[in-house]
């Protein structure tokens, strides 16, 4: 779906992250977080990295998965509105390549944070725990699941 | 043998043999204009199979009116509301009609059953309660329908059985409160019920709106133009605050003689409605004949209002003498 188009598309949501240019946006963006990141002159390379894996895992489960429905009436009367952008993506069809590409990202992110950490215990666990947080409700298992009723109406 | 068969067989007539008098082969023929007195097979008959009730139908200015509306814009609009189909008329009934109603803004659709039925879609989505009277219009159990909402239905006119459902309901709220925050919660009553004939009794259904804290949508197909005191309908019937509704909806093809329908209440509801309302957006508007002679009837409406008494007084009285 290209933006300012007239399309019969009943849920943008689902469609906007195939869109083009998406990707790269979202790539450059991360890279935009880290170089800024860097240039603080108080923040070593280790912290950098970590703090951008931090950052980027804690703005991907915002808007991913805490936020739910559309910023937009649809014409399906609220079929969405309980769920999340990630419940959302390509009307729930688990494996499309967006949702393999969003998995993928936050891991590529750990691995690069790992080695520039130098494997150091405290950043391992920062970034583990904040890799975990953006990995699991990707799970296909975990699809509309609200553990403890948290975030469910 | 099996051509011994085929000849025997005798295919059924597609059509069965149906005999000459067969009472839907004999059509009355109606000749002449449908007013107050319509002349079927020669004969003058008063017309009781008609809901326009002012007899502004057959009115010399209403006709005047549709017709120099005619020669000046032709016959349709060619278009919906937001794609070059929205005429000066269109804008001046839907202000006269807020001035008549004493809301802030009104919105016209072009068809009278699709009034009703895009308006509750366009505000109950899926998830949210509806408690909608038994005897409800046709047009209104569509747009429940549509809506995809949770209906709830209490008998007609009953206001302890609405208070029951309205209970039930707060004990469901207190259970779960986070869901409660996020359901919306609607009453839809009619005005003067096409079904059975009776008022709603508003002030009662006031008090559960404050107190259950619901929203009303009050359907005036019928009361429009035929209570109160100037025609308001029934809000004006019962003296109530026309603010204490929250959508009031009419479908101008009864009274005012015209086609199509009408949402007036506050600029903030009614604003929603022209994005929402599928039948506005996606639909042709209202010939501009029609608004005009529309706009006609609300003059003749506002110039005399004592036929709302003449027409009252003249219900009972036939009330009255086919009682008894």
């Amino acid at each position: 779906m290209n933006v300012g188009v007239a399309h019969s598309e009943v849920n943008p949501n689902t469609r906007v992250m195939n869109s083009r240019g998406m990707w790269l946006t979202y790539a450059l963006g991360v890279g935009l977080l880290h170089i800024v990141l860097l240039s603080i002159p108080f923040f070593s390379v280790p912290v950098a990295w970590t703090l951008t894996n931090v950052i980027h895992n804690l703005g991907m489960y915002v808007f991913l998965h805490a936020v739910k429905g559309t910023p937009f009436e649809t014409p399906d009367q609220g079929k969405a509105r309980l769920l999340t952008h990630w419940e959302q993506l390509d009307y729930g069809v688990q494996f499309t390549s967006s949702r393999k590409f969003f998995t993928i990202s936050p891991i590529i992110l750990y691995f690069l944070a790992s080695f520039y950490t130098k494997y150091d215990s405290t950043h391992f666990v920062l970034n583990t725990t904040s890799l975990l947080t953006v990995l699991i409700p990707k799970l296909p298992q975990l699809h509309g699941v609200r553990i403890f009723g948290i975030n469910k109406y | 043998e099996k051509e011994e068969l085929i000849e025997e067989w005798q295919p059924e007539p597609l059509v069965p043999p149906v005999p000459k008098d067969h009472p839907a082969l004999n059509y009355n023929i109606v000749s002449g204009p449908p007013t107050h007195i319509i002349t079927v097979n020669g004969k003058e008959c008063i017309n009781f199979a008609s809901f326009n009730f002012l007899g502004l139908l057959d009115n010399e200015k209403v006709k005047t009116a549709a017709q120099t509306s005619l020669k000046k814009y032709g016959v349709g609009t060619c278009g919906p509301r937001g794609f070059y189909g929205t005429f000066d008329v269109h804008l001046e009934l839907e202000e006269r009609l807020a001035k008549f109603m004493r809301t802030e803004e009104a919105i016209i659709y072009s068809y009278g059953f699709a009034t009703i039925a895009s308006a509750i879609p366009a505000y109950s989505k899926r998830g949210d309660i509806v408690f909608v009277d038994e005897a409800a219009c046709f047009a209104i159990q569509k747009g429940l329908q549509a809506s995809r909402s949770n209906i709830k239905l209490f008998k007609h006119n009953d206001m302890a059985d609405l208070e029951r459902l309205l209970k039930e309901q707060e004990t469901e709220d207190q259970k779960n409160p986070r869901k409660a925050r996020v359901t919306r919660r609607f009453i839809v009553v009619e005005g003067l019920y096409m079904n059975t004939g009776d008022i709603c009794p508003l002030p009662e259904l006031i008090k559960l709106k404050y107190k259950y804290k619901v929203r009303i949508f009050l359907e005036e197909s019928l009361s429009f133009g035929v209570l109160g005191e100037h025609g308001r309908g029934i809000t004006e019937h019962f003296g109530i605050n026309i603010d204490d509704i929250d959508l009031i909806s009419a479908n101008m093809e009864n009274s005012l003689a015209s086609i199509g329908g009408f949402c007036c209440g506050r600029s903030f509801i009614i604003d929603h409605q022209r994005l929402s309302g599928q039948g506005y957006c996606f639909s042709a508007s209202l010939p501009p004949l029609l608004a005009a002679a529309a706009i006609e009837a609300l003059n003749i409406m506002e110039d005399n209002p004592g036929i709302f008494q003449t027409l009252r007084a003249k219900c009972e009285r036939i009330h009255k003498a086919l009682q008894g």
